[in-house]
């Protein structure tokens, strides 16, 4: 059934980096991976030809706001997101689970499931994970995520463990609900920052995995200390076969230790949201802030190393006149934010093949870091796995961290915004 | 310069071709329309996406609208290039730069003995002969518009009418002297609800000594469509003018009101409707016997009627849109605010407005035998 319609295939590993190939009914999936997030079943202004030129293989759509609008039956109706969206590839979807607890005021939950009162209609919904799954099975991706009970990351106390128990059990109700085997269940390993219930929930759900397995609960506001050990000693504890989906990862810097550290898969909706602000993501030093005076006769490409299509068209001046006014400002750092992070990860995957991730992460961390000091939990992370960094070890940088704050800032903004849309 | 030669006149409209727009070659048939831009670009478009996704029947003449690209014309004098490069245009794209946007409303009361007051998202700017003459210059368009004082209402005072008219025939006399021969300088016939006034600015042009005047922008800015005077208004402005003169209409211009333009000799227009339709959540499709039969059924996306509805939202169209995606996943665009959704209309209506014309052209070939 559903296991000959996928695989998971490790072509290269070097040390804890794997080099992998993902197989679903809709396409071949080269990991490591970066899945663009098209929230609303579009990737704001990008068309799927476009995500197609770039190599992308594979989006995650959101369950909870397609589930609403246009709504999981017209979804089914119109014969899937793929048909909907016009996106031949791989679609991941999440549980929903997530957003109830971040965009819904009202939420209460018991071993039933997840009752939410919708932002939009404010109607009572009951979602149980069978519920769950069938929603996802109208909306037809090729990855669904189990429900979970998602506690935030900095949460401490019996719930914890209660709540990795209750997703051991929400998962056997989620496969007892699925039905279509051209779909399969990805469960999601929780357990925050406790290491003892990590491990049992990884086994636990190693045991249950079919196709992959997530890594959830972190990028919650976690320290990252915190957070690369979490993953680290979750890719130690979860068997090679399993592709390993670490969830709401983003941040290029994250992307390459995750990668290194043994994960696969990552998501985001940074590079896409980040866009609309006129900010571009670049190896050297992150990020510009295309808004800024500075751009207002720079007649250089967003990056001049960089292939994607706005580089090799548009100027940093073009686009600092038209942001915040025109949408094709936002479509042109859209596509360069998504080449970058595809660009990203192959540069990974290539350097996993070649058994070169060390000099790789030197030169990454160089750039990104513009030859200064490299966070300690950087430091720490590769030291784990046996790399040397040459850069000096700073305890936060800090510009960077400002950097780095101020887009959590305005994500938190864009989150406020979607609730009381 | 624009080499234009009228092929056939009918009760219908008559067609024409260019062959030559400024300084570049050009082949186009007329009636057609200008491919309307907003700081560049297509609204909604990049040329990424016009370049992959948008086919049109004929090379297209964009036309750049002034308002939107005055705050970045200091950055294209200092680009080394001209504005094509700096908005990431095809390299052989034909520019025509409009003073006015057709989408921006004119506010009267601003215009001065030098300059013409244009606005956007900074305010009012003005703009005088020597600034127009340098812009085109540094942005090397192929063709500009003369200056129009379009100070002509029905409150408008006769006295402040006749200036309107002397200000702008100097205005077009100093364009003429200044600019380069190969650049196309289409003259503008103004004069609003006064057909007085219509008729002697087109008789100023009609008159004027030396190089002849090639292409005439009849302004129809303030003139409702509906009036049953309008067509007479037209009259006044067309009727001195050399047949031979191509007629360009610029503006906001439904289906309907094209037919009727049509009727009354125009040849080329710009895509302005279309594209305002599309932001407001609309696609259109004419009538296979278009112009004959002007009438034009529209699809509202931003209702949720067609929420259910999985079906192509034009099923004859070949656009990009029509054949990738259903009328449900449109509804769902408008609904969630998606950018998608402008981008998508877009392309719908500009191929309709495209096939629109099309259409127009073989119908007045059609009725001529
Ligand atoms: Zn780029
Ligand atoms: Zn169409």
């Amino acid at each position: 059934k559903e296991m000959s319609k996928f695989a998971f295939e490790l072509l290269a590993t070097s040390r804890r980096a794997r080099r992998g190939r993902l197989t679903t009914p809709h396409s071949v999936v080269e990991t490591p991976v970066f899945m663009p997030v098209g929230t609303q079943g579009t990737m704001k202004g990008i068309l799927p030809e476009q995500l197609i030129t770039m190599d992308c293989r594979i989006l995650l759509c959101n369950t909870y706001h397609l589930g609403h609008r246009p709504g999981h039956e017209i979804v089914g109706e119109a014969g899937g997101i793929h048909k909907m969206m016009n996106w031949p590839r791989s679609i991941l979807t999440d549980s929903g689970g997530f957003q109830m607890v971040s965009l819904s005021k009202l939420m209460t939950l018991d071993e039933e499931g997840v009752r939410f009162e919708s932002p939009h209609t404010k109607e009572i919904t009951n979602l149980p994970p069978e519920e769950c799954i069938r929603v996802q099975q109208n909306l037809g991706a090729d990855i669904m995520m189990q429900l979970d009970h998602v506690v935030h990351t900095l949460t401490t106390g019996p719930i914890v463990e209660e709540a990795m128990e209750r997703s051991i059990r929400w998962l056997d109700r989620c496969e007892d609900a699925h039905t279509k085997d051209e779909q399969t269940i990805f469960p999601i390993v929780q357990g925050g920052l406790n290491m003892e219930l990590r491990k049992k929930c990884a086994e636990e759900m190693a045991k249950r995995a079919k196709v992959g397995i997530a890594i959830g609960g972190l990028s919650g506001g976690e320290d990252k200390s915190s957070f690369w050990r979490v993953v680290a000693a979750c890719c130690d504890w979860l068997p090679p076969h399993l592709p390993r989906y670490v969830m709401g990862v983003g941040f290029a810097v994250d992307l390459v230790v995750c990668s290194l550290l043994g994960a696969d898969m990552f998501d985001c909706v940074f590079p896409t949201r980040t866009a609309r602000f006129g900010t571009a993501l670049v190896r050297r030093g992150g990020q510009l802030h295309l808004k800024q005076a500075r751009f207002a006769n720079d007649f250089s490409p967003i990056d001049d190393r960089c292939e994607c299509h706005s580089c090799k068209t548009y100027t940093r001046a073009y686009i600092y006149s038209n942001i915040a006014k025109e949408t094709v400002a936002c479509h042109i750092v859209s596509v360069h934010n998504l080449h970058h992070q595809l660009q990203l990860m192959k540069d990974v995957r290539q350097s996993i093949v070649d058994g070169k991730e060390e000099a790789f992460l030197n030169e990454f961390l160089n750039e990104y870091y513009e030859g200064g000091s490299v966070p300690g939990w950087v430091h720490d992370a590769a030291q784990h796995m046996g790399y040397t960094i040459k850069q000096s070890r700073g305890e936060m940088e800090e510009r960077k961290h400002k950097a780095k704050h101020e887009d959590v800032v305005e994500l938190k903004k864009e989150k406020k915004e979607v609730t009381v849309a | 310069m624009v080499h234009f030669s009228v092929g056939l006149s009918t009760q219908i409209g008559r067609v024409g071709s260019i062959s030559k727009w400024g300084n570049a070659q050009l082949t186009q048939q007329t009636p057609s329309f200008m491919v309307y831009t907003r700081s560049g670009h297509i609204p909604h478009l990049t040329w990424e996406v016009v370049d992959t996704q948008l086919r049109l029947n004929q090379t297209p003449i964009y036309q750049m609208t002034l308002p939107s690209l005055i705050e970045m014309v200091g950055q294209i004098a200092v680009y080394k290039g001209d504005a094509r490069g700096f908005c990431g245009m095809p390299r052989d794209s034909i520019l025509h730069l409009s003073v006015l946007d057709p989408l921006t409303d004119r506010k009267v009361g601003y215009n001065d003995t030098t300059t013409v007051a244009i606005w956007n998202h900074t305010g009012k700017r003005s703009v005088s002969v020597p600034s127009l003459i340098k812009w085109c210059r540094e942005m090397e368009v192929n063709s500009v518009d003369s200056l129009l004082d379009y100070e002509f209402t029905p409150e408008t005072t006769l006295k402040r009418m006749n200036k309107a008219v002397d200000r702008t025939n100097q205005w077009l006399e100093s364009i003429r002297c200044q600019m380069e021969d190969d650049m196309g300088v289409i003259a503008c016939a103004g004069g609003g609800h006064s057909g007085q006034h219509r008729r002697k600015m087109a008789h100023y042009i009609s008159s004027l000594e030396g190089t002849p005047i090639h292409s005439v922008n009849i302004d129809l800015g303030g003139i409702n469509m509906e009036d049953e005077n309008t067509s007479d208004l037209i009259n006044e402005s067309i009727n001195p003018l050399d047949e031979n003169i191509l007629r360009i209409c610029q503006g906001s211009f439904s289906p309907v009101e094209i037919s009727l333009l049509l009727s009354k000799g125009i040849d080329i227009f710009d895509s302005s409707w279309p594209i305002k339709q599309a932001e407001k959540g609309i696609a259109f499709e004419v009538s296979a016997e278009y112009p004959i039969d002007s009438s034009f059924s529209t699809i509202d996306f931003t209702l949720s009627t067609l929420k259910s509805d999985h079906t192509s939202p034009f099923p004859s169209c070949k656009c990009y849109t029509c054949s990738k995606y259903t009328r449900a996943y449109l509804t769902h665009l408008c609904n969630t605010h998606e950018l998608l959704a402008p981008l998508l209309l877009v392309i719908h209506n500009l191929t309709q407005w495209d096939r629109m014309f099309q259409l127009a052209r073989d119908s007045i070939h059609k009725h001529s035998n």
